[in-house]
């Protein structure tokens, strides 16, 4: 088979390669821990990662699909897989010695790969996938890199806040459906939440809304009271914390404090760090007491799907990781704006929505809303993305790597 | 309490026991010990706590048994444990057991637990290990252990490093000071001290507190217990004042 490379002549310019075979997420649709999103960051990289081409991550014993993508090559064009070891990925279809097919059959996609974490993989490892053309021992086409990540589980306790006699709106059930969905987005990464049963049931009085959580981060100035806030957050990190398990508290509200008494945010949740924790005890008046742990608090978002991001996203700030790109910054255009970022499970906004104002560092355009997580009922979903990829220059670039060392170190734990 | 009820309440899942486990007897861990095999996977994690609070003579020998166990997370708590108590296992069996994990976040605790036995007569060995390592994490935490036993050559590349790390790598870097535990080798931060670049916020989805390089002196400082006024209480963004303390106080 021939065909015609049409290479820039503009001398500037640096045809590095010709990929005619690419690898891509198997869904356009919203997260699917069958198909999850592979880290297309660059193309090789010196540390971490021996592939050339993208990388993606899978527990032990799950199967994953993976599309193929044909770039200027006849659907009749022969593709074979192999996998490198097979002791750490299994390779489930097409069956060996058989080549891939671009129409669907016996209910799998065409020119799709699914490939399974062996069973029993107990520590961290990597193998290629390579695409052949011709035979299966022919010619490497394409390398696809596995990262196979034992299952790790975070024990989660669940805390239903009423506060002023008001409740989350949301229910157990929905909660768990919600936490059942978060996985899906750190399946890549290995990470498991098993959310304990019955819930704990907990209520304070006293706070100044019903339902509604204050939250501060900032110490008072000087001889100025101790905000509201600072005392509330705390009270409701003292209920209860489970010292084995990642504390979940549930609220109506969440109104953060931004300046004046009357100008407040409602972020959907917040991970709280030892930093974040420790911040907030020097604020305080005195020790608070019962102790406050670390933990994620969570309001109530308008959309289940945004509800389970949410929740995998704060898991993640407790987890070690930051807004990917620096989100949160003043304006930085070159990270920011980055396609990565607007697909990654860490971007700063959990909606994608242009947001108002010249100047907001969440704003979007159009090509960067379209992360390939389709449309949900309020507008594009936010994507789940997580880089397993390490780049000197990308900070926390290798974002499983820093969630299972957190895992690992147990930062979800209270105390 | 005794022996068996520790083992009982291990069994049962009951995590109050790791504050009330400094009661029992002295031969308490070893009946935690001969009751690991019966364990599940929570039960043993709660062992390790219990055997690290506890810290006796037979902490470190047990722990380095834990890092046998075929749960991942058991292995890791057991080495972040060694990490952080006192009776410490022989620093060659903590090294030998480094030689043999594959995870990168075990093999950067036991280089840790290695440099806290002060064992200087490991060095060669350590040195080795370090070459040998090829997680970049890891590596760090194996050449920090070096400079905190001692390391001449080490100690000096990491002094020359210091000054002019950028944001990404200062927290870390932060830690490993703290860990070395040597106010001299943070005077190579000072030059930070006029460094307001942004390392990363606090909240992310709060108000962002935005962390600076020169905030980083003034925290490590006071975790290396030179007096800065006033004192800080947390980590923060600080007055310039307060880093003029800071930084008065590393050069004294």
């Amino acid at each position: 088979m021939s065909f015609d490379l049409h290479l820039l002549e503009n001398p500037s310019s640096a045809v590095l390669r010709v990929v005619p075979v690419r690898f891509a997420r198997a869904d356009s649709g919203g997260i699917d821990p069958s198909a999850p999103d592979l880290d297309n960051r660059g193309f090789k990289t010196d540390s971490n990662c021996s592939a050339r081409g993208p990388v993606v991550g899978v527990m032990p014993g799950s199967t994953i699909q993976i599309r193929v993508i044909r770039d200027r090559l006849e659907s009749g064009a022969l593709l074979f897989a192999s996998v490198d070891d097979a002791s750490l990925v299994e390779l489930v279809h097409p069956a060996a010695g058989a080549s891939l097919s671009p129409s669907d059959s016996g209910g799998r996609s065409g020119d799709t790969l699914y490939l399974r974490g062996a069973a029993g993989v107990r520590r961290s490892g990597m193998t290629l996938v390579k695409i052949h053309f011709g035979a299966a021992g022919g010619p490497v086409m394409a390398e696809l890199a596995v990262r196979v990540h034992p299952r790790l589980r975070i024990p989660v306790a669940v805390h239903m806040v009423s506060i002023n006699g008001t409740g989350p709106s949301m229910s157990f059930a929905d909660i768990q459906d919600a936490f059942h969905r978060a996985n899906h987005f750190l399946a890549p990464a290995g990470v498991t939440l098993d959310v304990r049963s019955p819930p704990l049931a907990d209520s304070v009085t006293g706070f100044i809304l019903p339902g509604v959580c204050l939250m501060a981060f900032e110490a008072a100035p000087p001889r100025m009271p101790t905000p509201p806030g600072v005392t509330e957050h705390l009270r409701v990190l003292g209920l209860r914390p489970d010292a084995a398990a990642l504390n979940a508290y549930f609220v109506r509200t969440l109104a953060l404090q931004t300046g004046g008494p009357t100008s407040f945010q409602e972020p959907l949740g917040q991970g709280i760090t030892q930093d974040v924790l420790d911040t907030l005890v020097a604020a305080a008046p005195s020790p608070p007491s019962p102790r406050p742990g670390r933990g994620i608090m969570v309001a109530t978002p308008t959309d289940t799907y945004e509800y389970s991001h949410v929740l995998a996203h704060e898991i993640g700030h407790l987890l070690d990781l930051a807004h990917y790109g620096g989100g949160e910054q003043p304006p930085a255009d070159n990270i920011k704006e980055d396609i990565w970022g607007h697909r990654n499970l860490m971007h700063n906004a959990a909606q994608l929505h242009p947001l108002p104002g010249s100047g907001h560092t969440c704003r979007s355009t159009e090509p960067r809303r379209r992360v390939g997580y389709g449309d949900g009922s309020v507008g594009p979903r936010a994507g789940g993305f997580l880089g397993i990829k390490s780049f000197n220059r990308v900070r926390q670039s290798a974002q499983v790597a820093v969630l299972r060392s957190a895992v690992l170190a147990r930062k979800y734990v209270p105390f | 309490m005794n022996s068996a009820d520790l083992v009982r309440a291990i069994r049962d899942h009951d995590w109050g026991v790791v504050d009330r486990a400094a009661s029992a007897p002295a031969d308490a861990d070893d009946a935690v010990a001969a009751a690991l095999a019966g364990l599940d996977e929570a039960a043993r994690e709660l062992a390790v706590a219990v055997v690290a609070r506890r810290d006796g003579l037979r902490a470190g020998e047990l722990l380095l048994k834990l890092l046998a166990d075929l749960d991942l997370q058991v292995v890791a708590f057991a080495a972040k444990s060694l990490s952080e108590i006192h009776h410490l296992p022989d620093p060659t069996a903590l090294l030998a057991a480094a030689a043999k994990e594959t995870e990168p976040f075990v093999r950067e605790c036991l280089y840790q637990a290695v440099g806290r036995t002060g064992r200087k007569d490991v060095l060669e060995s350590l040195r080795k290990s370090t070459a040998r390592e090829i997680d970049a994490r890891a590596r760090s935490w194996a050449e920090a252990a070096l400079v905190r036993l001692g390391a001449p050559a080490e100690r000096e590349t990491l002094r020359k490093r210091i000054p002019t790390a950028p944001p990404d790598d200062a927290e870390f870097l932060c830690d490993q000071v703290v860990y070395i535990g040597d106010r001299s080798l943070a005077k190579a931060m000072l030059p930070w001290a006029e460094d307001e670049e942004p390392v990363r916020a606090l909240d992310p989805h709060g108000r962002p507190v935005i962390v600076r390089m020169c905030d980083l002196v003034v925290w490590t400082a006071h975790r290396l217990g030179v007096s800065v006024q006033p004192p800080p209480r947390a980590l923060g963004r600080y007055a310039t004042e307060t880093i003029r303390s800071a930084t008065a106080g590393l050069r004294a």
